[in-house]
């Protein structure tokens, strides 16, 4: 079988390459050899996205036209809510301001956003990976926070070439990121990803009483990534006898699969 | 040489269908869809070693361009899918029809996916982390899907195209 295979020139020429690139890339120096090949081909991944993004969006606007007026009148009444609670936060903003001013406390981080493009999704069925449009290029490295823009945390870059990222959701099984509960009492806890699918909070301590739709947020002790991002809302607790800490599992702020464009934070020091 | 190019640059239209027109359609379609597998199916089933070899390490060759698996995962991947169909269909599912064809999709989903699990665990991608997590009701029910989904491709394009029909006639694979 083999022997007509290494008769055909293409092939023997496709042999070749392919194992140039995997000996190159075993030696660490595949941003070098595949750099070029992606310069090539990401305009077209790119494209491939925008026109199908667009594509669904003109077709999700007809097919759920009549959703619309409901989901219109559930944001009104949302509003109304968000507005009373905004006038709390702005008072205590500003006390907060006040009372940083006095003790001379200054922010020990600060962050400048940068706008990425999804343009695809990682061939791999094991974890759950997005493909960005920039890279390390422009600056992004591996553990910055990927925000949407209203300060939504989706994930972590997990790996960076010259041109592209690849984004690991806070809902892959590998992902685990320090958070806080804004309940009665803050309490730090670490939200992890559960088959690829959900997010849980983990080691609460059990004097904490938790209540469903308490905010869960970002707590700024991981490394590149601010305090105070949202991560979701707490809709089930599991504080069960037997165990030494209590958990919960946390509903995300937003479906992380259909956010079209990114922030990624980058720190400024 | 003109088959050539029509066939790579099928495949190159393939695989940035799956990694980034499907996922901009709905984010669940990549999980019910391998493009690329269906079409290497395809290729070793109806052309000869010379076509279906450079597009199979074509596709490979993409695939590791945007995965986060080491470079050459999925060419590793799809070479043994190449041996293993190529095996069954030479030494136990000798004769082209409908019948074989949808067999040797399913045959070629599993296939695939024990070879990634394995070749996952391998690469130590679990992380310490329990097989449950990955191997989980969601995993299994999009293999379910996607076998689902292939038959389905496979008997339309039997339905549909004559090319296909005429080849599905019951002769010997060679």
């Amino acid at each position: 079988m083999f022997k007509s295979i290494f008769k055909n020139k293409i092939s023997l020429v496709l042999v070749i390459i392919c194992f140039i690139l995997i000996t190159v890339d075993s030696l660490g120096a595949s941003r070098y050899s595949i750099r070029y090949f992606r310069a090539i081909l990401n305009p077209i991944v790119k494209s491939a996205n925008f026109t199908s993004a667009s594509l669904a969006d003109f077709l999700s606007v007809y097919f759920n036209r009549q959703d619309l007026f409901k989901v219109n009148q559930d944001l009104r009444e949302k509003i109304v809510d968000l507005s009373i609670k905004n006038i709390e936060l702005t008072t205590l903003r500003q006390e907060n301001e006040f009372l940083k001013a006095e003790l001379d406390f200054k922010d020990s981080y600060d962050y400048t956003s940068l706008i990425a493009r999804i343009i695809g999704r990682g061939p791999d069925y094991i974890s759950t990976d997005l493909i960005i449009n920039q890279g390390s290029l422009v600056g992004v490295k591996s553990g910055f926070a990927v925000t949407t823009a209203q300060g939504v945390i989706i994930g972590k870059i997990s790996e960076v070439e010259d041109n592209l990222a690849h984004i690991r959701l806070l809902s892959d099984n590998q992902s685990k990121i320090s958070a806080i509960v804004a309940a009665k009492q803050t309490s730090l806890g670490l939200v992890s990803g559960e088959h690829n699918l959900n997010l849980k909070i983990e080691l609460l301590p059990k004097d904490i009483k938790l209540n469903a739709d308490d905010i869960v947020a970002t707590s700024g002790l991981d490394d590149y990534i601010p305090a105070g991002l949202f991560i979701g809302n707490i809709y089930q607790i599991d504080s069960s006898q037997e165990k030494l800490w209590q958990q919960a599992l946390i509903e995300p702020a937003l479906d992380y699969y259909n956010v079209r464009l990114v922030n990624i934070l980058i720190p400024n020091n | 040489m003109f088959k050539y190019l029509f066939i790579f640059l099928t495949v190159i239209i393939l695989v940035i269908f799956q990694i980034a027109f499907l996922p901009g359609l709905n984010s669940n379609l990549p999980s019910f869809i391998n493009l690329p597998l269906l079409l290497i199916i395809f290729l070793i089933f109806f052309f000869n070693n010379s076509i279906s070899f450079p597009s199979i390490l074509l596709s490979g060759l993409l695939l590791d361009f945007y995965s986060t698996n080491f470079f050459g995962f999925f060419i590793l991947l799809f070479l043994i899918e190449f041996i293993i169909i190529k095996f069954f269909s030479l030494h136990i599912l000798q004769n082209k029809n409908l019948f074989i064809f949808i067999s040797l999709n399913i045959l070629s989903i599993f296939i695939w996916h024990i070879l990634s699990l394995i070749l996952v665990f391998i690469t130590l991608k679990f992380n310490n982390q329990p097989l449950e997590l990955v191997i989980n009701i969601k995993y299994l029910l999009n293999i379910l899907y996607q076998l689902i989904i292939h038959s389905v491709i496979v008997f339309l394009l039997y339905k549909f195209s004559p090319h296909v029909k005429s080849n599905l006639s019951g002769s010997l694979v060679n």
